[in-house]
């Protein structure tokens, strides 16, 4: 029987109040961090996660800047809650503003990260496809055995590996969220199909897409919980870019995406679900991103 | 009527609602004591097995206490001791070694830290014999041996069990096969309803201290105080002047505590071998393997005449009770008797079987068979009115059991004669208010969107009273004590659940004494200072437990006018009450004599000084009747025809509680009633897995989902009315609320999906998976 009540498992904890500290830490093996805790919590006393040490990550000052002038810098310690709530979020990138308001309650988004959202790699996290479309990126840190900090990017479309699994190394650490700037003619959306508000999402879908007049010049469509990472659904970005754009031709397109997805049953929902509603969700999706790049109505 | 009441009616905040919303409220799981140990229970991790051995040597190397079905009570017993003994199965031993669900318990360690007893409980090994397990109710009863349970026992009467069968019940009345034959239409069809877990807001939990002189103290989660004393002075043969078994209040049961959780006795299990305070708080996913509600599977036929006349019923159902009994019996013959007081029927006949199987004990919850048995028969009583070209409401209105008719309060032994009925009132004033015949006529369209309005009704018992001894204990023991300052204590075992019980019955007597609200305290109570009370369920808490406290303030009363009467030389009998809003105080005055009077305050003081005695009164009150808490509710949905999601938008409950004495208290019961309708209609479920017997949401929360505020309507769209009855034989004319709030919304929900979309559903809960294979069938 699985336990949500005690965490019997020991370990040591550690609360740095510098990037170079914590990056030395999570050199030892069996290390991992901490930031708002929503996922790693319940892991520990799942057991799915039985480390050695951990490494609360709210000491160190830069992981809790949030820059939204010229694109959005996220630091990896900025509660989903402050992100939701920032105007500029909200007027520019309302896909990703519609995908953390989905997240929970706010008491969870008042801790929970997107750093930490995308780091858990759960196929069903809701800010990964909208991080995805949108082009994100993700600043890693680590330290080498000569205690020099190395740095990379990578962008969140190549960070999952697998349910639960990303392809950072186990000494590195994201830093923070990097969302490039979108223009004017640029709309993003995202849908989601749960059991009920606050739950882990059955099927969701994320769009960002570029228009010109009225052609859809560039287009990224990624769908969540239909495969064991998020999945960008390469099928229906065919069918739609550099198409004019109506309705006929958004629904043909969403009626595709059962091409690029491979849902299975489980306690959540039914593999025949998932593929129906996905087109629902994509459809939803292709049209309000439509409308928000300045499209206007479909005909 | 509220105009002649001086509290009665109206809204104060609650007597221990600061405590609550201050976080200052001690709930058992709250509880620490000096010198506590932390008990873990030892579960089967499968659906049936027997035990070989236990190892304990890890554990005990760690310093925990270890006991086992080896070194404890072995008696059987049942843990709900709400009927009386002649109807009680008893199947329960403390622990076993025969395991018959995933998370079934045979003994349990208790060590300095609940981590450590944890770490204790993995280290315990046993060799397993793994038996077949049955999680149908058809595989259950196809079974000839490696039975769930080989024997139990019918009071003291041994009682073999074959093919899973835990007991039957049948009911007749009249001739069905006559009744058929008299029937213009005929209609059957059958109904599912689901094993929702009661998700209340505090997992099962008890602390026990063994006391020096040999007994013990115990503080549980439960609804019935005095009847966890009475079965752990049973089990463990401690004299039961010496179990002391403390109120304390409860993070909410929903009918989870109206029998001693198993937690209760395994706590004093661990403390009486280690002669040590332990503490046990189940984990959540203990909890949900711990109870659930009772589900159902039935047939229902039904047979009327081109008028509309029932002229019979026949309802034959099979339930999946699990691996225990808490009661069985009595719930097959209350799903009777909530049936059979729906609807006048010429003939009915009633079959009930229960079934074990190796899956989690099922219990009461919330409603108990009425939510079951309302779901099918209004269900059955639209798909009528259809066959009949009738409407709906009309033909509910022509056969409902009311005014001067015999109402089974629980089941055919608890029979009472209807004496206040708001049905019809509340019918109409809730039609009119939602504009349900409006509504009902509008075009569905072909957009992705449609909307459906549903109504049923039904009604819960209020109590489980009659006017003769039934299968079921009902009563009340009460004190009532006017203190030297005027102020007024309760004292009385009975519990308040959250629905502002207790408030109620401070109320009652605020108003029998006309002192203010804030003048009658509530006390602290143990069951051994106070005497009976069956416990709070049944939606009893008002008419039965607060009736009670009525009763005995009235005697108080006298007592209290006879002290006066010597003090103003005056007779009782010309003494009065008036209460002076400007001063707050209360004044007992001699009839059209004024001037001479005094102050409660000064009748006790003086009472006390002349050594006359304290104005104070005890005694146990029997209600003879049970009258049924009408509910009704008007439903409003949107059915999103491309995902299957279905939103509640507006709702009109009606409620016929008689006398309302907390009106902001009772909305809450109908919007909380109606919430885990919701619940039970499109989501809420708990299933085992065909193999491993596990539930396939690993009894965790983060698959069990509930409704949440986004689910419900905003309360702007969700109004409560009340009937403006008065219930003779209740307290200053109150009925219930509770279980009534919950009982008539699930068919009143499905009947609105059915309208919106023109699929009737008759197995619970409805998905959006199945709305949209429904409609994909249906070619919307």
């Amino acid at each position: 029987m699985i336990n949500t009540r005690i965490i019997h498992h020991e370990f040591s904890y550690s609360n740095p109040g510098t990037l170079a500290e914590a990056l030395e830490l999570n050199n030892e093996p069996g290390s991992t961090v901490l930031a708002g805790g929503t996922d790693l919590i319940n892991r520990l006393k799942l057991e799915t996660a039985t480390p050695s040490r951990i490494i609360y990550l709210a000491g160190i000052r830069e992981l809790w800047d949030f820059c939204c002038d010229d694109g959005l810098k996220i630091g990896a310690m900025v509660p989903m809650r402050r992100v939701e709530k920032c105007r500029t979020v909200q007027q520019r990138y309302p896909g990703l503003y519609e995908a953390l308001s989905s997240v929970g309650g706010w008491q969870i988004r008042n801790m929970a990260t997107i750093a930490g959202n995308i780091a858990n790699a759960s196929p069903a996290a809701d800010s990964s496809p909208v991080l995805m479309v949108c082009g994100a990126e993700c600043e890693i840190s680590s330290m080498d055995s000569k205690k020099n900090v190395l740095s990379r990017i990578m962008p969140v479309a190549d960070l999952f590996a697998g349910p639960g699994k990303t392809h950072l190394a186990d000494n590195e650490i994201i830093t923070a969220i990097l969302v490039p700037p979108l223009g004017s003619d640029v709309g993003t959306a995202f849908e989601r199909s749960a059991r009920v508000k606050l739950d882990v999402a059955k099927a969701s879908a994320a769009v960002c897409l570029h228009r010109e007049g009225t052609r859809c010049a560039d287009i990224a469509v990624a769908v969540g919980s239909v495969g064991p990472v998020p999945l960008r659904a390469g099928t229906v970005e065919g069918m739609l870019k550099g198409a004019v754009m109506e309705k006929k031709r958004i629904e043909d397109a969403a009626e595709v995406i059962a091409d690029d997805i491979t849902p299975i049953d489980d306690v959540r929902s039914t593999k025949k679900y998932r593929n129906h509603v996905m087109k629902i969700l994509v459809r939803d999706a292709l049209i309000s991103a439509w409308k928000r790049s300045g499209g206007g109505e479909l005909k | 009527m509220y105009e002649n009441y001086q509290f009665v009616g109206k809204d104060y905040p609650r007597k221990e609602g600061k405590a609550r919303v201050s976080g200052k409220e001690k709930y058992p799981s709250d509880l620490s004591f000096d010198h506590m140990l932390y008990g873990r229970i030892l579960r089967s991790p499968y659906a049936h097995a027997r035990i070989k051995s236990i190892d304990f040597t890890e554990a005990r190397k760690m310093g925990a206490v270890c006991i086992s079905y080896e070194d404890a009570p072995d008696q059987f017993f049942n843990v709900r001791l709400v009927s009386i003994p002649s109807a009680t199965y008893k199947d329960w031993t403390i622990f076993s070694d025969h395991m018959r669900q995933v998370g079934d318990f045979y003994g349990a360690v208790a060590a300095e830290t609940e981590e450590l007893a944890e770490k204790a409980a993995r280290a315990v090994r046993v060799e397993w014999e793994v038996l077949p397990s049955y999680l149908t109710m058809e595989d259950a009863m196809a079974a000839s041996e490696n039975l769930i349970h080989e024997k139990v026992y019918l009071h003291d009467k041994e009682v073999i069990i074959r093919n899973n069968i835990a007991c039957t019940r049948e009911v007749v009345e009249g001739d069905i096969e006559e009744g058929f034959k008299q029937a213009d239409v005929i209609i059957e069809e059958t109904f599912e309803t689901p094993r929702q877990y009661h998700c209340q807001l505090e997992t099962k939990t008890c602390v026990v201290r063994p006391e020096p002189e040999g007994g013990i103290t115990v503080w549980p989660t439960t609804q019935a105080v005095h009847n966890t004393r009475i079965l752990l002075g049973k089990v463990f043969t401690i004299p039961l002047n010496k179990v002391n078994v403390v109120r304390v209040p409860g993070g909410g049961h929903f009918g989870s505590g109206i029998h001693t959780n198993p937690v209760a006795l395994i706590t004093t299990a661990l403390a009486l071998k280690a002669n040590r305070t332990v503490k046990i708080s189940l984990s959540r996913e203990e909890d949900m393997y711990d109870h659930v509600r009772y589900p159902s599977k039935y047939t229902l036929k039904v047979g009327a005449r081109r008028d509309g006349t029932l002229t019979a019923g026949h309802m034959k159902a099979y339930i999946d009770i699990g691996c225990h009994h808490v009661q069985a019996l009595a719930f097959l013959g209350v799903m009777s008797g909530f049936w059979h007081s729906l609807y006048r029927m010429e003939s009915m006949k009633y079959e009930g079987t229960a079934v074990y199987t190796n899956k989690v004990p099922t219990c009461a919850m919330q409603g108990y068979g009425a939510p079951q048995v309302t779901f099918g028969v209004e269900s059955m009583m639209d798909m009528l009115a259809e066959k009949l070209g009738m409407d709906p409401i009309a033909l509910r209105i022509q056969n409902y059991v009311g005014l001067g008719e015999i109402f089974w309060g629980q089941g055919p032994t608890i029979k009472s004669k209807i004496f206040s009925d708001g049905v019809v009132e509340l019918i109409e004033k809730g039609a009119e208010r939602i504009k349900y015949y409006e509504l009902k006529k509008q075009e569905k369209g072909s957009g992705r969107y449609r909307k459906g309005i549903g109504f049923a009704r039904g009604f819960h018992t209020s109590g489980t009273g009659a006017p003769m001894p039934g299968e079921v204990k009902d009563y009340t023991t009460a004190q009532v004590k006017v203190n030297e300052d005027g102020s007024i204590d309760i004292l009385t075992a009975l519990m308040d659940q959250g629905g502002g019980t207790l408030d109620a019955a401070a109320k009652i007597v605020a108003e029998e004494f006309q002192v203010s609200f804030d003048k009658v305290g509530i006390s602290p109570a143990d069951s051994r200072s106070t005497g009976y009370d069956v416990c709070t369920h049944a939606t009893r808490g008002v008419y039965c437990g607060a009736g009670a406290v009525h009763e005995v303030a009235k005697e108080t009363k006298k007592i209290l006018f006879d002290y006066a009467s010597r003090m103003l030389d005056t007779y009782p009998g010309s003494l009065e009450l008036i209460y002076e809003e400007d001063t707050g105080e209360t004044r007992i005055s001699v009839v059209g004599n004024p001037e001479r009077t005094a102050t409660i305050a000064e009748v006790a003081d003086h009472a006390m000084n002349k050594d006359w005695g304290t104005a104070i009164f005890s005694k146990s009150i029997r209600k003879t009747a049970c009258p049924p808490a009408y509910t009704n509710y008007f439903v409003e949905v949107e059915v999103d025809t491309h995902t299957g999601h279905v939103r509640i938008l507006r709702v009109v409950a009606g409620s016929d509680a008689g006398t309302v004495i907390n009106p902001d208290l009772a909305r809450g019961q109908m919007h909380g009633g109606f919430y885990r309708s919701a619940g039970m209609v499109l989501l809420e479920n708990t299933q085992h897995d065909g193999s491993t017997g596990e539930l396939t949401n690993k009894a965790s929360l983060l698959d069990y989902k509930m409704m949440g505020i986004d689910e419900m309507p905003d309360e702007d769209n969700f109004e409560v009315i009340f009937a403006s009855t008065y219930e003779p034989t209740g307290p200053l004319g109150a009925k219930g609320v509770g279980e009534a709030a919950f009982n008539s919304a699930p068919p009143a929900i499905a009947s609105a999906i059915c309208d919106a979309i023109g699929v009737r559903f008759t197995k619970l809960p409805i998905s959006p998976e199945d709305i949209l294979e429904a409609i994909g069938e249906k070619k919307l």
